[in-house]
Order: structure tokens, then sequence, then C-alpha cells
């Protein structure tokens, strides 16, 4: 094949794609969806900040503390994975809301009506919107936790570099929702594909807890619930990697332990099952879409 | 044989044991006009939609432009204005058209140029920067004929195209459709509105619960019968009753009877009758049958 020819090709799978995605975009600014998460974003960052502020002022260091920059690390540590916790929450809600109607709005209006006819793909439509709704809640994921980060150096004097890994891991959740809510869209009427997810990513959540009470307990049973769980959806497990690249474990253990840090790390297999539940919600819902009528 | 712009063969849509469209058989030649008829629920829309890869047949198979329907190069080539027009109204006119544009695989130059030509010809241009949620039912229509014909197709599908608009964006549908006409495209017009088919197609098909139950030139289909509008008081039953044995009642109100003829040297036949019979005849005119009375005569035959 000449390169003329595979640029050709490649044009003709990349650019409808990527028109829909930016259309899809265009669509959540002017709709003022972008505005309503950073809004969102805001006020939750500015409680945040408040939060922070108060805590670092008021805060007494025990007597039997040597070094009392540690307990205040240990600290500052805690609240950040509570924030970074909430974060995850509001992240899943972008994610789901913004989707939900993807496809299952746009066949209930007849806008696909006059977008379908036209020379693409049923999957790049799809494929297309994956990509704009997954940009907005990942940009909302990671631009959230880098400002925690920066929030908690700014009043705590904390910080940790592995931190960008957990507003990547987050971001990654942002899409992971993005993707399974597309999916149930193919074949759900909005409002139900939005509960859907919904009671999934919830069903996920109490998962994960149980799973870290099953450890404490050392209990075999609330293990397995909580893998089975994470294999239903692993957004819990993403959030769970997100928040021990914090870094603030042994910190927190210092200060008596959290109920936000998980007590035990994902495996990298969970990562990988992470990807492939994506890729698996995209493939499931191209193939729903591409036999619909419309 | 013309060359062909649309064929279907036995097409056919069941929704779960309800046939939408029962075999659907058409070869539309590239070119014409062509006129697609029917009474509500006889399946217009689907098959359209199946055409179009909007909804998938249950068996049979098709063409468009000599490609199986789906067709990606194809579908380069055609255009389509929906018959639920619903887009994305947040957008300004030159957006829409733009990303619709884009969507066809027009290059950026191309699209600087069509978007212009589309806008004036749709009668839209002083509304360019316009949200699409601003504009009246009749201003979305023609913003959806502007969507349809941005990149110059071959093919273009029109499904009730002048649903929502007054006798002005009527007429402009109208000129639209001839200039198409005038550049060799084919228009698939599928409309309730038959003055409007009448005065712009070539060619008509009259589809019944999925299948084609007349189809051809209008000159063909309308030179088959003529009609005659009697008035004549003192009319009684029995008048119509005999001449109903003899020839055809296509109509009767009051003093009026229309009456459907095979030759129109029978005139002087059915003058003299109700003349010899006491009714006192006071209009006589000779006329074509109109495409209205064709498609409620042929409704009204299948229909049963």
């Amino acid at each position: 094949m000449s390169h003329a020819t595979e640029r050709a090709r490649r044009t003709r799978v990349i650019k409808p794609i990527f028109i829909i995605a930016k259309l899809t975009l265009q669509e959540g600014v002017r709709k003022k969806a972008v505005l309503g998460g950073a809004l969102l974003a805001a006020a939750f960052l500015m409680l945040y900040a408040l939060g922070m502020y108060f805590v670092m002022r008021d805060l007494d260091v025990p007597e039997n503390f040597v070094n009392p920059d540690i307990f205040r690390d240990a600290i500052s540590g805690q609240l950040l994975a509570a924030a970074l916790n909430v974060a995850g929450m509001l992240t899943a809600l972008v994610a789901i809301f913004t989707s939900a109607g993807a496809i299952a709005t746009e066949v209930e209006q007849n806008t696909l009506h006059a977008i379908v006819p036209k020379p693409l793909a049923r999957w790049q439509v799809l494929v297309g919107k994956c990509c704009g709704l997954g940009a907005m809640s990942a940009t909302f994921a990671i631009a959230t936790t880098i400002a925690l980060l920066f929030l908690t150096w700014l009043f705590a004097g904390f910080y940790s570099w592995s931190g960008l890994q957990s507003a990547l891991l987050l971001g990654l959740l942002g899409i992971l929702l993005t993707c399974v809510t597309v999916c149930a869209s193919t074949m759900l009427s909005t409002l139900t594909a939005g509960v859907t997810v919904i009671m999934l990513y919830g069903l996920a959540l109490v998962g994960g807890m149980v799973e870290q009470l099953g450890l404490l307990l050392d209990n075999q049973v609330m293990q397995n619930i909580g893998i089975i769980s994470s294999l239903l959806l692993p957004s819990d497990a993403l959030w769970r990697m997100a928040a021990q690249r914090l870094n603030v474990q042994e910190l927190a253990i210092l200060a008596g332990g959290g109920p936000f840090l998980g007590a035990s790390q994902p495996s990298v297999i969970m990562f990988i099952w992470a990807l492939a539940y994506m890729t698996l919600a995209v493939l499931l819902g191209s193939r729903v879409f591409s036999r619909k009528d419309l | 044989m013309p060359d062909l712009a649309i064929i279907t063969h036995q097409l056919r849509k069941v929704y779960g044991t309800i046939p939408a469209v029962a075999s659907l058989d058409l070869a539309v030649p590239k070119g014409e006009v062509f006129g697609f008829l029917g009474p509500n629920g006889a399946g217009k829309s689907t098959c359209v939609k199946m055409l179009l890869g909007l909804v998938f047949p249950t068996s049979g198979n098709g063409t468009l432009l000599g490609a199986p329907l789906g067709d990606r190069d194809a579908k380069a080539r055609i255009g389509f204005l929906p018959e639920l027009f619903r887009f994305h109204e947040w957008f300004t006119a030159r957006e829409f058209l733009d990303v619709h544009g884009q969507l066809c695989g027009l290059s950026a130059a191309r699209r600087k140029q069509r978007i212009p030509d589309v806008l004036a010809l749709v009668n839209l241009e002083h509304a360019a920067a316009q949200q699409l949620r601003t504009f009246s039912k009749g201003m979305l229509q023609r913003i959806g004929i502007a969507q349809a014909l941005i990149h110059d197709p071959e093919l273009v599908f029109l499904d009730e195209p002048t649903s929502a608009l007054d006798p002005i964006g009527r007429r402009l549908v109208r000129d639209i459709i001839r200039q198409l006409k005038t550049e060799r495209k084919t228009v698939f017009l599928n409309s309730h509105l038959l003055s409007e088919v009448e005065a712009v197609c070539d060619r008509v098909a009259i589809i019944q619960r999925g299948e084609v139950v007349r189809e051809g030139t209008l000159d063909e289909l309308l030179a088959t019968q003529r009609l005659l509008d009697v008035q004549a008081q003192g009319m009684t039953p029995d008048h119509l009753t005999q001449i109903e044995e003899q020839w055809s009642v296509a109509a009767h109100e009051g003093d009026w009877v229309t009456v459907a003829l095979a030759d129109p040297a029978e005139v002087p036949q059915v003058v003299e009758f109700l003349v010899d019979s006491g009714a006192a005849v006071q209009h006589v005119a000779l006329r074509h049958e109109s495409l209205e009375d064709l498609f409620v005569r042929t409704v009204d035959d299948t229909g049963s």
C-alpha cells in the first residue's frame, strides 16, 4: 500500500471521529455543561482550601510527637485523600450525567437523522462521542486533582509528585465511566442509562469498601465480594490506585489511619482489566449502535 | 434501460410481527424528480429510512447510485432532508453548515465557497450568524435543505420538505427542485402535498402497505382517465345509479357529479342521458384527472 493510500485511509477513519468529538465538545461548552462542571469544581476547591487553611492554622500537635511537621503532613495527607475521594465521585457524576444522553437523547430527538446518512460509519459517531465526552470528564478530573495538590502544598506545604499519577488515574476513571455510560446510552433511554451506571458505580464503591474491611478483618468472602464488584465495574479499583499514588498511607497511620485510604493496592491486572473494560464498552456500544433502527 | 439512481428489490421491514414495508420494488432513473406518495402509515418514511441506512431492512436489497445500500462512497454523493428535522440548535446557521460540510468530506476552501451559495439558495443569508434555536420552523426546514445540498449531491432525498413552509417558502422549494432537475440531479420527493408533487415531479409511485400499487410518469398516469364535471338540477339518486352502471361516478355533491370517462368521446352520451332523463344540465367541463384524484382513487381501490 502506498503512503498516499495509507494516509487517505487513515484520514477516512480518524477525521469523522475528530469532527464528532469536536462537535461534542462544542456542545458541552455551548450548553454550559463545561461551565457547570467548572463552577462545581470551583465551589469544591474553595471549600477544600478553606478547610485546609483552618485545619493548618488551628492544629494542635500532640505532645508525644517528636516531629510536628510529620504530624501536619499526616493530617494534610488525610484531608487530601478525603478530597480525592470526593473528586472521584464528582468525576463520576460529571462523566455519567454528560454521557447518559449521548446516543439515547439524539435518537429520541431525531438529531442523528441528519448525521448518520453522511459518509461515516456509525461506530465513528460513537467513538467520536466517547472521545469528546471522555476529554471533558478527564479534563475535569485532572484539573480538579492538580488543583487539590496545589492547594495542599499552598496551605500545608505538603506535596507528592506521584500525585500527578493520581490525577491521570482519576482522568482514566472519567473516561472509563464515559465509555460505559455511552455504551448504556445505545441500549437504554437517557434516564435509564444514567441511573443504571450510577447504580453500577455505587455497587463498585460499596464492594470496594467491603473488600477493604475484609482485609482488615482477614475475611476472604468479603475480599472476594470486592474483587467481583471490581470486575463488574473497575471504577473503585481505579480510585484506590489514584489514592495510593498520593503516598500518604504511612503518614496517615501515624495519625491514626483513615477511611479514605485503601488497605490494599489493586493489582496491575485490575488496571489492565479497567483498560479492557473500557475497550469492551466501546466495542459493545459500537456493535449495538451499528444495528439500531433510528 | 435508463441509468438508475435507486433500485430496490423486495425491500421489506417487519417490526415484531407487524410488516411496516411489505415488499418494495423501485427503479428511479437518474436525473428525474421522483414523487413518493402514500397515505399515512403506508410505510413511506420507513422506506426512505431503509434507503438511507437509518433503518435496516428485514430482507431484500437495493442500490443507490449503483452501490449497495449503506455504501460510504455513495453516501458522499447523497443529500437528505429528514422529515422530523431536529438539528443541534446551539449552532449558528453558518457553523451548522460548516460541520455538515466537514462530515461530507468538503475541504475548508470548498466549504467557504459553498456555505454562502446554499444560504443564498434557501434565502437565509441574513441569518448566517443566527443560532438555530432562534429560527422559525420554516427557517429550520430551509436550513435543513441547505445542509442536504451543501456538498452538491447527485441524489437528494427530501422527506416532506414543505411541511412547515408558507406559500412563499413552498415556491422557493419548488424552484430549488426545478433547479436541481436542470442540473441533472435526481430528487426523491416524499410529500403529502400532491399539488407540489404534481408541479415538479416527472414520475411518481404510490405505495400502500409498503408495496408500490401504481407507478409511472405523470403523463402516463394522468392520461388514462378524464373527468367530466357536470352540474345538473333535478338529478336524483336513480340518475346516479344509472350513470354508475354505464360509466363511473368519481364524486358527487349536491347538483354536481364528476363522471370518470375512459374516452372523451363519451361526453355527449353522458349529457344526452341526463337531458333525456329530465335533469337540467347547467354546466359541463371535461378535465384531466389530477394527481389528487388519482391518489384518492388508487388508495380507495387498493385500500379495501
